[in-house]
Parts: C-alpha cells; sequence; structure tokens
C-alpha cells in the first residue's frame, strides 16, 4: 500500500519536472536543470552560472512552475473531492462540482466580470476572489437548504446542491445575456484555463486544499463505514451526520478553492477516482491518497499538452482532459475487464 | 424536411405577394383618390446592389426608414447621415452618442417580431454572425443588406455599398474620399517612422485569464501592421487565440496594449517584469470599439496605434 503511493509520488514529481521543460519555448535541457537547481538552497552553490538568460529564467520560475503547481493543486482537489462524493453518494456520476459549487463560482466571477468589481488582493485579478466568496457562500446555502428539512440524508443533500445549481445558472445567463459586452470573456473563463496565472493564484488556493485535503484522508477510515451504511456505521463507532457534514465541508472547500482559480475544468473529478479505484480497489484510505497524487499527474499531463500542442496559441485545458480522459478510461476499463 | 421547408418558402413568398399585391391596390386606389388632377409623382427609383453574401438586393428609393442590427453598421448609417433615418438599433448601439436615444429591436438575438412590427424599407446586417437572422428576416419580405468586410479597405467598400443601397452615393464617395486620405496620410507618416526606428514589437491583451490576443485576419493585426508595428502574435494562426505567455515573454513586446485591464494590472504581474514594454512604460490600454468595429471610427483607431506605435510621427 505505502509502495504505491509512493510510486506515485515519484510520478507526480517526474510529471513535474517534464512539464518545467516543456513549453511554446524551446529551452536546453541543460539550462532547465541549473534553473531548476539553481533554485534549491547549498545544491545552488554547485551549479555553475551558465550566464542563463534571464528571459529562459523568469519562463521556467514565473510562468511554468506557478502554473504547474497550480495544475497539481486543481488536479488533487478535484480527483480527492469526486472520490469523495462518490463514496459518500453512492453514486458513481457524482463529481466535484454536483453540489452547485462550480455554478456560485462561476456567478461570482461573472459579477466580477460584468461590473468590474476592483481587486482586493494585489496582483490578482477580482475574478479569482469573488468567485471563491460565491462558491463558499453557495456552498452553505446548500448546507443550510439541505438542513432546513430536519434531518440530512444524503439525496437531501445532492437535490438541494442540483437546485441551487440551477438556479445560480439562470441568475448568471440573464446577467450573461444583459452585459452583453463581457460575454465572450465569461464563456472563456467558464471553459477553465491555467493560463497567465502566478504564485498568487498558488497563495490564494493553497491554503484551502491542503488543509481540505488532510481533512478529506483523516476521514477516509469514517468513510469506508459510511459507505456501509448509517446503522453499520454507528454500530462500529462513527456517528454518521457530523461524519458526513465534516466531509462534505473538506470536498466543498477544496473545490471552492480550485474552481475560483482555475475555472471550471471538467472530467478530472469523475476519471481519475474511477480509474484509480480499478487500480487500488474502493478503499478509501488508499483510494483517496492516490485519486489525490494521480489528479496531479493528470492536470498537470493535460496542461502540458494544452499548452505545447498548437503552440504558439494554447487550447482551454478543459479539452485536453475530456479528449484525453474518455479514451484513457475506457482503455483501463476494457483492460481491467480482460 | 426538404420538400416542406422549400414549400414553406413558396408559401411564404406567395403570401408576401399577395400581401404585397393587396397593399399596392389600397395604395394606389388610396392615393389616385387623394391626387385626382394632380400631376404624377416621377415613380420611386430602384437600386440593384449586391451585398456581402453575393445576393442581388433590389431597394426601391427613397429610403425612409433603416434599421441596424450591429453596432458597426449603426456607425457607417450614421457617419453616412442617415441618423434621422434609423428608426432601429441594437443595445449595444452605443455611437454616435444619438444612437442610444434610437429603440432598441435586441441584444444578442434580434427580436424578429419587433423588426417586422417596425416594417423598415432596409436591414443592415453583418454576414457571418447573423445568417439566421439574415435569411429569417428576408423570408419574412424584408430586404435585409448584409455587410462583412474584412479589411480597412472592406469597410470602405462597406460604405460605399450602404451608400448606393440607400441613395446616399454622394455622401458614401465623400466619406470614403475623406477616410481613404486620412488613412494614406497615417501610412506614409508611418512608413517615414518605420524607415527611422524599424517596426517595435506589439502585444494586444485582448483578455487576461486566458490570455488572449488578436491574430492573423483581424482588423487589430492590420492596424498595426499600417501602424508601422509588428503583432508579435501575426502567425497565431486563428483570429483570436489563446496565447503562449512564455512566448510573449521570448519575443518581449516593446509596445503592450490592453482593451480590458490597466496598464497598471500588468505592471503588478510578475512574470512580465522584464517585459521590454513594462521596463519602458509603453503599456497602453485602448477602447476596443475603434480597434474592432468595422465602421469610420477604424481610422481613429489607427491614428491613436501610430501615435503609441511611434510617438511624436503625427505631428
Amino acid at each position: 500500500m505505502k509502495k504505491r503511493l509512493v510510486m506515485l509520488l515519484l510520478l507526480l514529481f517526474a510529471a513535474m519536472v517534464i512539464a518545467a521543460g516543456v513549453g511554446a519555448v524551446t529551452i536546453p535541457v541543460a539550462e532547465v536543470i541549473s534553473i531548476l537547481l539553481g533554485r534549491i538552497p547549498y545544491v545552488s552553490k554547485w551549479i555553475p552560472n551558465m550566464g542563463i538568460e534571464n528571459a529562459y529564467a523568469t519562463i521556467i520560475l514565473q510562468v511554468r512552475l506557478p502554473r504547474i503547481l497550480l495544475a497539481v493543486i486543481i488536479g488533487s482537489s478535484l480527483a480527492g473531492a469526486g472520490a469523495t462524493l462518490q463514496g459518500l453518494f453512492g453514486n458513481p456520476l457524482a463529481d466535484p462540482y454536483i453540489m452547485g459549487i462550480s455554478s456560485g463560482a462561476a456567478l461570482g466571477a461573472t459579477i466580477a466580470i460584468s461590473f468590474k468589481l476592483p481587486s482586493v488582493i494585489p496582483g490578482l485579478s477580482s475574478v479569482p476572489q469573488a468567485a471563491f466568496l460565491a462558491s463558499i457562500a453557495t456552498m452553505t446555502a446548500v448546507y443550510f437548504l439541505a438542513g432546513a428539512s430536519g434531518r440530512v440524508s444524503m439525496d437531501t443533500f445532492l437535490l438541494s446542491g442540483v437546485v441551487v445549481s440551477s438556479f445560480l445558472w439562470a441568475v448568471m445567463s440573464f446577467l450573461m445575456m444583459v452585459s452583453g459586452d463581457s460575454l465572450r470573456e465569461i464563456m472563456m473563463w467558464l471553459m477553465g484555463s491555467l493560463s497567465n496565472k502566478g504564485y498568487a493564484h498558488v497563495k490564494m488556493a493553497a491554503p484551502y486544499v491542503g488543509f481540505g485535503i488532510c481533512v478529506l484522508i483523516v476521514m477516509a477510515r469514517d468513510l469506508n463505514l459510511l459507505c456501509l451504511g448509517d446503522d453499520e456505521a454507528r454500530n462500529l463507532g462513527v456517528d454518521p451526520l457530523p461524519a458526513k457534514r465534516i466531509i462534505v465541508f473538506a470536498s466543498s472547500l477544496v473545490t471552492a478553492a480550485s474552481v475560483s482559480v482555475g475555472g471550471i475544468i471538467g472530467f478530472v473529478g469523475l476519471i481519475v477516482p474511477h480509474t484509480m479505484r480499478m487500480v487500488v480497489g474502493p478503499d478509501h484510505r488508499l483510494l483517496l491518497p492516490s485519486s489525490i497524487i494521480a489528479g496531479g499527474i493528470f492536470l498537470v499531463l493535460a496542461d502540458t499538452i494544452a499548452r505545447t500542442l498548437i503552440a504558439p496559441c494554447e487550447i482551454p485545458v478543459g479539452v485536453i482532459t475530456a479528449l484525453v480522459g474518455a479514451p484513457f478510461f475506457f482503455y483501463v476499463l476494457k483492460r481491467r475487464k480482460r | 424536411m426538404d420538400v416542406n421547408s422549400c414549400w414553406d418558402h413558396v408559401g411564404s413568398r406567395m403570401r408576401f405577394a399577395i400581401s404585397h399585391a393587396l397593399v399596392l391596390a389600397i395604395i394606389i386606389a388610396v392615393s389616385g383618390a387623394l391626387t385626382i388632377g394632380a400631376p404624377v409623382n416621377a415613380k420611386a427609383r430602384e437600386v440593384t446592389v449586391i451585398d456581402a453574401l453575393g445576393r442581388e438586393i433590389k431597394v426601391e428609393l427613397p429610403v425612409q426608414s433603416i434599421v441596424s442590427i450591429a453596432p458597426s453598421n449603426t456607425e457607417i448609417l450614421f457617419a453616412l447621415g442617415l441618423g434621422a433615418n434609423v428608426i432601429g438599433v441594437t443595445e449595444a448601439c452605443d455611437y454616435p452618442t444619438d444612437a442610444k436615444l434610437k429603440p432598441k429591436v435586441g441584444q444578442v438575438e434580434m427580436n424578429i417580431e419587433k423588426i417586422v412590427e417596425m416594417s423598415p424599407d432596409l436591414v443592415v446586417a453583418v454576414a457571418g454572425m447573423q445568417m439566421s437572422v439574415i435569411e429569417t428576416l428576408s423570408n419574412l419580405g424584408i430586404t435585409v443588406l448584409a455587410l462583412d468586410p474584412k479589411t480597412l479597405q472592406g469597410v470602405l467598400d462597406s460604405m460605399t455599398l450602404v451608400g448606393k443601397a440607400t441613395g446616399r452615393d454622394e455622401a458614401a464617395s465623400l466619406l470614403t474620399q475623406e477616410l481613404g486620405n486620412e488613412i494614406q496620410d497615417i501610412q506614409s507618416k508611418a512608413a517615414e517612422a518605420v524607415a527611422g526606428e524599424g517596426r517595435p514589437k506589439v502585444f494586444v491583451e485582448i483578455w487576461d485569464d486566458p490570455l488572449m490576443t488578436a491574430g492573423p485576419g483581424t482588423f487589430i493585426d492590420e492596424l498595426i501592421r499600417i501602424a508601422g508595428g509588428e503583432n508579435i502574435s501575426g502567425d497565431a494562426g486563428m483570429e483570436w487565440p489563446e496565447f503562449s505567455l512564455e512566448v510573449v515573454l521570448e519575443r518581449d513586446p516593446e509596445v503592450i496594449i490592453t482593451v480590458w485591464r490597466d496598464a497598471d494590472d500588468v505592471r503588478a504581474r510578475p512574470a512580465w517584469k522584464h517585459v521590454s514594454a513594462v521596463k519602458t512604460g509603453r503599456i497602453q490600454k485602448m477602447n476596443p470599439d475603434i480597434l474592432t468595429r468595422p465602421g469610420p471610427r477604424l481610422v481613429q483607431g489607427l491614428k491613436e496605434l501610430l501615435e503609441i506605435i511611434h510617438p511624436g510621427s503625427l505631428d
């Protein structure tokens, strides 16, 4: 079990290094290595200064690296949240967006774009900030709506998520219609992309994602028991209601943070958990961490394709996740059956 | 399906013909009754033009009422002195100021019923985006003129076309001559500047998240070239591509033009701080309408671009 996780971590590291070396601008391998190693304390002393062009260092350290980190953060969150919600709802179609969080983020982004809201955090546009606030508000609304009936069943949760989600989409569509000018910008945001992002985005999302993922991994055992049914879980010492609340909260939090910095990137939260379930089995103590790592690997690689395939132009990464994800999923499915 | 739509077509044609004949009969009867004894007016002149879709459009002159369903068309109509004849525009038609006071016929989607109710003598549309509206209105018997200029010269030609279709040939030729002279003047000044300073590399940021720019085939690309600059995304292969940030940094633009974000937003991005345009402060925000709307103000956009790309060359 440990061995598999370590292997996945090594794969993730390899994917990140490859992604740092590949891009629309060709940078010689020796320079990539020396730029990367030159940034590590102590090691840097042993790296000869090759008189590297400033632009190359900027491209690797300020353009590629934050983008790769963001891909890891978003990929891990979406895959982790997807695996959790599929288990919790016992529904293979559940994905991180099913609770309406993406609609909340989309509405927040739409408001920020069409009303040209000013930014609060320097170096970060108002769009991710508004998206994050709106998705947290949505999460709270879904939470209270689901609780309004007195007892919280998972079906009520799903239903209120869907209802809130469609309501917010309607509000958003109306806003888009009224503010015709910003229509294209909003559409582009909705498609999801990691283009032109910096460390400010990484810093904004990382704390929530880090915290949320830790909570999910800690709750993996409880999630296993919850999958057996409420009564079984109670007999085995887990109080179902608070456990479910914590799990829903943590997965919503990581989704909210990643959607607000990356837009709506589909397929990762659906495909990666299913693939990992076929590889490592349904035990969430192994499934969650491996989905989280594999989500990072998948999005890093997908984004590398997105930014190099038709260089100097880029493809929205959501297009690549779907194009690559679907056939890959079928491949895994077929191999599994054999 | 095909046969059906074909019959629909014939049906609507016939209905149209019948209703037309009826209206005509009534008009003749009424006017006959009113103008007994008076000399009969010279019969209305009819012009035939070929629009951007290659269709033969017959327009009866004089054109009294026009509906414009694109901001660029509205600007052309007003520039030709037809402002008073415009009876309907879109929500996006914000120039000139008088256009904003006109009744609206739609935003992105056009309100067909409203346009039919207005029964304008002419609707001026844009070919590419509005094919279905053009088809619907034409089938309803409304005369629709489609414009679709792709180049600066094409814009001048479409002004000539509108002039011809509205009997404003003279105004159109005056306008295109004036604009043509201005373009020529800018062209020669730009050529002079290029001979002295070369072609500065220009990056146009249309949108920042994702990073989008103007590629080949856009007016922006053409205007930058005429104004003596080099669009660094001229090889993008698409009109409005998502563009690679690292390629922007590598090509190191000397001038950055934004249409959405402010210059300060660009300056605040850590990755951009070594870009020449950021170091020298040559970041300028422009009104996108004068860069993208195929109307008379493109020439103003061209002028502003020259001033930004080769400062002082206009004097």
